[in-house]
């Protein structure tokens, strides 16, 4: 039961610090981009393959997984400084859809739909550290820190420039902000967050397969972030712990395994719905809409 | 020659849906993912009417059709319309209308269970050879539902009223507002000749590869990228349609079908980066700076 526990609490984290990472993008920036998986996958591969194959240690593990996703993240932020609308959304989930039949399809380094598994010890701090309780608490360091780096990035000069660029692009263009540095920088933020949980949720599954990282997973942290209140710290934890706890619960009622999954999906998306028909654009944390 | 007609069947299976999104996406802007789910129900409700209820082809044929284009209306009436008022490039509508997808397939699969169904008895199967390919006659019946759909589309958006203010709101929303176009009427007949067009797909499938909850993702994906990479004009879609139909399959030839997805995604962001208006026609005039 123990184990059980720390398992759902480890995905609390892991999917927090995946929702706060996409609000970067969505409340603080103003871009609503499916493919947050996507950088969830490139590190959780990452640190995966580095750990099989040159034998890396946690903290060289998570820090390649953190450059690989803020590397990535460079095909999406540069086509935001082109596309605008639904052309950008579009290109957004051209990534995520690319991204994911890459992780399917390159059996020699990801293993494809049967998926990688981290051998033996590796990746651990050492031979004695490995109880789950011990690794939910390096990873909730991790989401700390994650955390604390928002905090001081919201009360800071860089923070407010984004949500100038959030409320009108070309106004903080024309005071002579730098705005492509500033979107490149926070998608390399964003994405960098969400593949260092990748690290992390390889590292403590032993295991990862595509579907980890697939573009409901995406749709999946969207609903965190928008469940509350995004641009916020509080919204995307709030939501991320009751979208991860309230399907869990669902593994106590006496349905099937499939059956609880389509269970999952139709929570998901009705959260989605309802919150964005109910809220209007308050659910994406402004209250208008306009030059988007 | 085999591979081409393959890749005109695979092209011919996706281009109703393709037609459909189209349709709805040139009138409101919206990208409507939501298209995707009513294939299934299409399919869904053609099986249940044949297998359970018994029923004569022409009629289930109907019914489905009818389940579509009520379920797409519904989808248009309560939760588009609310977010026209302020989300005017789409982007909440487009999360939303995902959202939708996932709830339909989600409540498909559990009523009808996460199995692939095909009509009892498989009475298209048998293979014909024409000129000098194979194909049977459930394809048959999907190339000529294609260009039915395509008839369809082109009357839609050349033959009628409802055609003609879909042009004129495609052309400017607000002036076609301010001279009295019928905005929700318009945008009503879109998604409902769209939904009838995604029906027809789904009804064809259980002839030939079958339905499933799902069978709906990878037709409107090809139909997404058909629309972004040929155009925005009924014939941009069917070169598109075409573009990505006949890559995927001439593609098989060199490399493994399992890269077939990858291809058509890496041809959909070289378009966006390079043409983003599309490879057919005058880039739309949000794109003109």
């Amino acid at each position: 039961m123990t184990e059980y526990i720390s398992y759902v609490a480890t995905l609390v984290v892991l999917y927090s610090v995946l929702a706060l990472s996409l609000d970067i993008l969505v409340g603080h920036l103003g871009l609503v981009a499916l493919s947050q998986a996507a950088y969830f996958g490139v590190g959780g591969y990452t640190a995966a393959i580095v750990t099989n194959s040159f034998g890396a240690n946690l903290p060289r593990a998570i820090g390649a997984a953190v450059c690989a996703g803020a590397i990535s993240s460079l095909v999406v932020s540069l086509s935001s400084l082109r596309l605008r609308g639904d052309y950008f959304v579009i290109s957004a989930f051209a990534f995520q859809m690319l991204l994911f039949s890459l992780f399917n399809n390159l059996l020699d380094v990801t293993g494809g739909p049967s998926g990688l598994s981290i051998a033996g010890a590796a990746g651990r701090f050492s031979d004695t550290i490995d109880s789950p309780l011990v690794f939910l608490a390096i990873i909730s360091c991790y989401a700390f820190a994650c955390i604390a780096l928002l905090w001081r990035l919201e009360a800071s000069r860089y923070g407010r420039v984004l949500h100038s660029i959030r409320d009108d692009e070309i106004l903080a263009a024309t005071l002579g902000t730098n705005t492509a540095a500033f979107k490149i920088s926070a998608f390399a933020l964003s994405a960098g967050m969400s593949a260092g949980a990748g690290g992390f949720y390889a590292l403590y599954m032993r295991f990862i397969d595509p579907t980890s990282f697939s573009v409901f997973e995406s749709v999946l942290v969207l609903a965190m972030v928008l469940l509350c209140k995004p641009a916020s710290l509080w919204g995307p934890v709030v939501g991320a712990t009751t979208l991860v706890v309230v399907p869990e619960l669902l593994r106590f009622a006496d349905i099937t395994t499939a059956q609880s999954a389509n269970f999952r999906q139709i929570i998901f998306g009705f959260v989605l719905i309802t919150v964005i028909v109910v809220r209007g654009p308050l659910a994406f944390g402004v209250t208008s809409w306009d030059e988007r | 020659m085999q591979v081409l007609a393959d890749g005109i069947i695979a092209t011919c299976a996706f281009l109703p849906v393709a037609l459909g999104f189209f349709i709805f996406y040139r009138a409101s802007g919206i990208l409507h993912f939501a298209h995707g789910a009513l294939v299934p129900i299409g399919g869904f409700a053609f099986l249940t009417c044949i297998a359970a209820l018994g029923l004569p082809v022409f009629g289930a044929v109907l019914i489905s059709i009818v389940a579509a284009v009520s379920v797409g209306l519904l989808i248009e009436r309560t939760l588009y319309r609310p977010l026209r008022n302020w989300d005017k490039q789409g982007l909440a509508t487009f999360v939303v209308s995902f959202g939708a997808y996932i709830v339909i397939v989600g409540i498909l699969s559990l009523i009808f269970g996460d199995v692939t169904r095909v009509v009892p008895g498989q009475p298209m199967a048998e293979g014909l050879i024409i000129f000098g390919a194979r194909a049977s006659v459930a394809r048959l019946l999907i190339v000529g539902a294609a260009i039915g759909a395509m008839l369809v589309t082109w009357l839609f958006l050349h033959g009628t009223a409802g055609g003609l203010y879909l042009r004129a709101i495609a052309s400017n929303a607000f002036l076609a507002r301010a001279i009295g176009v019928p905005t929700e009427r318009t945008h009503q007949w879109a998604i409902g000749v769209g939904s009838a067009l995604a029906a027809t797909t789904g009804i064809l499938a259980t002839f030939d590869v079958g339905i499933a909850p799902n069978a709906g993702l990878a037709p409107l994906l090809l139909a997404v990228i058909a629309v972004f990479v040929g155009g925005r004009t009924e014939f941009g879609v069917l070169t598109g349609a075409l573009i990505i139909g006949a890559s995927q399959h001439i593609a098989t030839v060199w490399i493994p079908a399992k890269w077939q997805d990858t291809i058509a995604f890496i041809l959909l962001a070289l378009v966006l980066l390079f043409r983003p208006g599309g490879l057919v026609g005058r880039p739309p005039p949000e794109l003109e700076s």
